[in-house]
């Protein structure tokens, strides 16, 4: 078992290149995406375009937290929404508003609700100054406004330090470092078949090594790249300005059932496909899919329909996902991450028990 | 030529399983996510589905009536106390902001049940519902005493969600500020004018907001169409590690060899590969365009100018990922590895799928993203099909298509100058 774990290790140092260049690719991607470094604190930003001057509107619409209004022109906006590079543009006219929209985009939707409210408290105030005529209205109005009859308080049962932004950043690290990490074990998953098919599995098994010893070299040297991967890359941005939680206990638990459950998934896979150049095919699209129904590229609370939620939770990474974001973001311990992680645990046992019969039964 | 192209296409043909899941695994999942979004975003407009569970802490009348008691203990003439009564008796607040999610706008978005403070946990907890919203006791009472009497602090909705920064946290919270903006406006009016002043006069002013559409058909690019070319430009982009994985099999069983021992230019070879290339992505946008169109009436224009034009991106867009597969063929037989095709299929697709703009619009990435993911060739195909969905004329487009055959052009090039010289092919 250690030998062909040993062998793996020599073979992986003598081609390093694929497991630098996707550690490389990992961290670059989540740099470029979510910046390296403490965040600026961003906010959403609206491209706006007018045909008169809508300094004033300006003002009252950049008064919000989440929104960052930015004027462009008439024309980079119609070229911009036609592109596609952006879905909408909000034009401002002399007391009112229109969106023009290319595709449609469901964050909209909160902002054409504070536009609205901005528009409709301005227009009413103009409106009021101009009935009365009294200057002063205004600003006894303001006043009156700043000690409100009514108001609401917030509060939330997953409660973090992190605003919006933030949590994107972090939503990208995980996500991304856990799907990356898939090809890198996958990859090397595929040494198993390139092993069957050019006869060394064939040699060492008349060799007095066991079989289960020659999986297990394999499964562990690919749960070893895998887990490696994503702690050198969560390691790595923990000295970027990214603050992963002191507790590295249940991260390492969660990091560690999840490579585990990709790596049986893996084999799952191999016991379908026989070839490598099939299961170059297959791979990435296995990866993808799941990332993108799990929740890795987009968090998976903004999915609301039942199907979805449903079919993500058939997904490994949905759980990796919740556990390291229970640790990392959260805070919180063992108890929070027990339910993610045995689930994780479970898939893993059961598809590698097919995968691996699977393999075997191909096999004869 | 013809021989190199006819081996190719047999040797796919003979992978079947290969070739279905290149094609059809993209169509499931375009399939799985568009009944998702076809919830999401359906026909009517209706953005989102979500349940709020509202616990009424708070008796309208009892506090209403409280109210009145204290009025008449007050030191006021019989004409102001009757005043206050009158006009305060009219104000109804827990049955206004319960009115606002009857609206004919929030109707089919929002659903509201009302629930004991424990069910409503429990519900939140188990995410059966977004979010609670608690009128707490004496809500009314409270509100009453400061718009009249401006006494007290006011009365306070509480909101309760799971996370506070989610898109539904967002979107309610929104709709409660918009209900106590309004209201408090409202207030601060009548307390500042002493009531002399209606302020709801808002129909005499034109009606607020609207929306546009560049389109010449008027009607949005939908979520739907968006996706299924976002990601059938991004699953094209496998083809090409696809068929140079092939290659690499060739050259590990010698076949490549031959070739060139029987005298043929490598220049055939390439370009064999780049022929096939186009031919895959050709077929995968072919059955995926019209699976979709089939099954979901994905695109609605059924004019033959409509096809021709997409079909005309389409075959652009195929040369572009076929000198593609030529570049990676070069590379994966010159390093004699795979290597670069698992990089290519695991690494470098997705990157090219973000940046260009497969999973969602870059618009709120740095601007430099947005430039880089226009020369990739799924960014530019993107961004191509878009506008010729909106109506856009085929010269407009010329731009792009230059990109896309430069850069086609240029990777074509490179695959020959990379592709070992005779002798070196070990």
């Amino acid at each position: 078992m250690i030998s062909v774990l040993l062998l793996q290790l020599v073979r992986m140092k003598r081609s390093p290149i694929l497991v630098l260049s996707f550690l490389v690719l990992t961290i670059l991607f989540v740099g470029v995406m979510a910046g390296f470094g403490a965040s600026s604190d961003e906010t959403e930003t609206i491209y706006v375009y007018s045909e008169i001057d809508a300094t004033p509107w300006l003002e009252l619409l950049n008064e919000s937290d989440d929104f960052q209004f930015e004027v462009i022109t008439k024309q980079e906006a119609q070229t911009q929404v036609k592109t596609g590079e952006l879905n909408y543009a909000l034009e401002i006219q002399n007391n009112n508003y229109q969106f023009l929209i290319g595709t449609e985009d469901p964050d909209q939707i909160s902002v054409e609700q504070y536009v609205n409210r901005t528009f409709e408290k301005e227009r009413k105030l103009r409106q009021i100054s101009r009935v009365t005529g009294e200057e002063s209205i205004r600003e006894q109005i303001e006043t009156e406004l700043a000690n409100p009859t009514l108001s609401i308080s917030t509060e939330a049962v997953n409660s973090s330090n992190y605003s919006n932004a933030d949590l994107s950043r972090y939503q990208i690290l995980i996500g991304m470092t856990l799907y990356f990490a898939i090809y890198t074990i996958f990859y090397h998953l595929i040494n198993i078949v390139v092993e069957k098919q050019t006869g060394t599995w064939n040699r060492l098994i008349l060799s007095p090594i066991q079989k289960w010893q020659m999986y297990v070299g394999h499964l562990f040297y690919c749960f070893l790249i895998g887990f490696l991967q994503i702690g050198v890359v969560f390691f790595i941005f923990s000295f970027l300005g990214y603050d992963l939680g002191a507790q590295w206990g249940p991260v390492i638990v969660a990091i560690a059932s999840y490579v585990f459950a990709i790596v049986s998934l893996g084999m799952l896979i191999m016991g379908v496909a026989t070839t490598p150049q099939q299961l170059q095919a297959i791979n990435p699209i296995v990866a993808t899919g799941m990332a993108m129904l799990g929740g890795a590229f987009w968090p998976i609370e903004a999915v609301s329909n039942s199907f979805m939620v449903a079919l993500s939770k058939g997904m490994p990474i949905m759980y990796g996902m919740e556990a390291l974001k229970a640790t990392m973001l959260y805070q919180q311990g063992f108890s929070a991450i027990l339910e993610p992680v045995s689930i994780l645990l479970l898939f893993g046992v059961i598809s590698m028990g097919v995968g691996i019969n699977l393999m075997e039964r191909v096999k004869h | 030529m013809w021989n190199f192209l006819k081996k190719d296409m047999t040797v796919l043909k003979r992978e079947r399983t290969e070739l279905m899941i290149l094609i059809l695994m993209p169509f499931i999942l375009i399939a799985i996510l568009g009944f998702a979004l076809r919830g999401i975003w359906s026909e009517e407009g209706e953005a989102l589905n979500m349940t709020i569970a509202i616990v009424p802490e708070d008796h309208e009348q009892e506090g209403n009536d409280m109210f009145q008691a204290d009025i008449e203990q007050l030191e006021l003439s019989e004409q102001e106390k009757a005043m206050i009564d009158s006009t305060a008796s009219e104000i109804m607040p827990v049955t206004m902001f319960r009115d606002i999610f009857q609206s004919d706008e929030l109707k089919g978005m929002i659903e509201t049940v009302d629930m004991s403070e424990k069910e409503a946990n429990e519900a939140l907890r188990k995410d059966e519902i977004e979010a609670i919203i608690t009128i707490p006791t004496d809500f009314t009472y409270q509100m009453l005493q400061k718009m009249f009497l401006g006494r007290g602090e006011g009365s306070e909705l509480q909101l309760k969600v799971q996370e506070k920064e989610s898109f539904y946290t967002r979107i309610v919270e929104n709709i409660m500020e918009s209900f106590t903006q309004s209201f408090n406006f409202q207030t601060a009016v009548a307390v500042v004018t002493q009531g002399s002043l209606n302020v709801d006069h808002s129909s005499s002013l034109e009606t607020l907001g609207g929306t546009t559409t560049i389109s010449t058909t008027d009607k949005p690019i939908t979520a739907m169409q968006y996706y299924t070319i976002g990601m059938s430009v991004m699953f094209v982009l496998y083809a090409a590690s696809t068929i140079a994985s092939y290659a690499y099999v060739e050259k590990k069983q010698h076949v490549l060899n031959r070739i060139i021992l029987s005298g043929k230019s490598p220049i055939m070879y390439i370009s064999s590969k780049f022929i096939s290339g186009i031919s895959i992505v050709m077929l995968q946008l072919i059955i995926l365009f019209t699976l979709s169109t089939v099954l979901f009436q994905t695109f609605e224009q059924l004019t033959l100018r409509f096809w021709l034009g997409i079909a005309l991106i389409s075959f652009i867009l195929a040369c572009a990922v076929g000198a593609l597969s030529a570049l990676l063929t070069s590379i994966a037989v010159r390093l004699d590895s795979d290597h670069i095709n698992g990089l290519f299929a695991g690494g470098i697709t997705t990157v090219f799928a973000f940046l260009g703009g497969s999973f969602f619009p870059t618009d709120q990435l740095p601007t430099f993203i947005g430039e880089i993911g226009e020369w990739t060739p799924n960014g530019a195909a993107l961004s191509a099909y878009i506008q010729w969905m909106q109506g856009t004329g085929l010269s407009n487009l010329m731009p792009i298509f230059l990109k896309l055959v430069v850069m086609a052009g240029c990777l074509f090039i490179c695959s020959l100058i990379i592709f070992p010289k005779r002798r070196r092919i070990a």
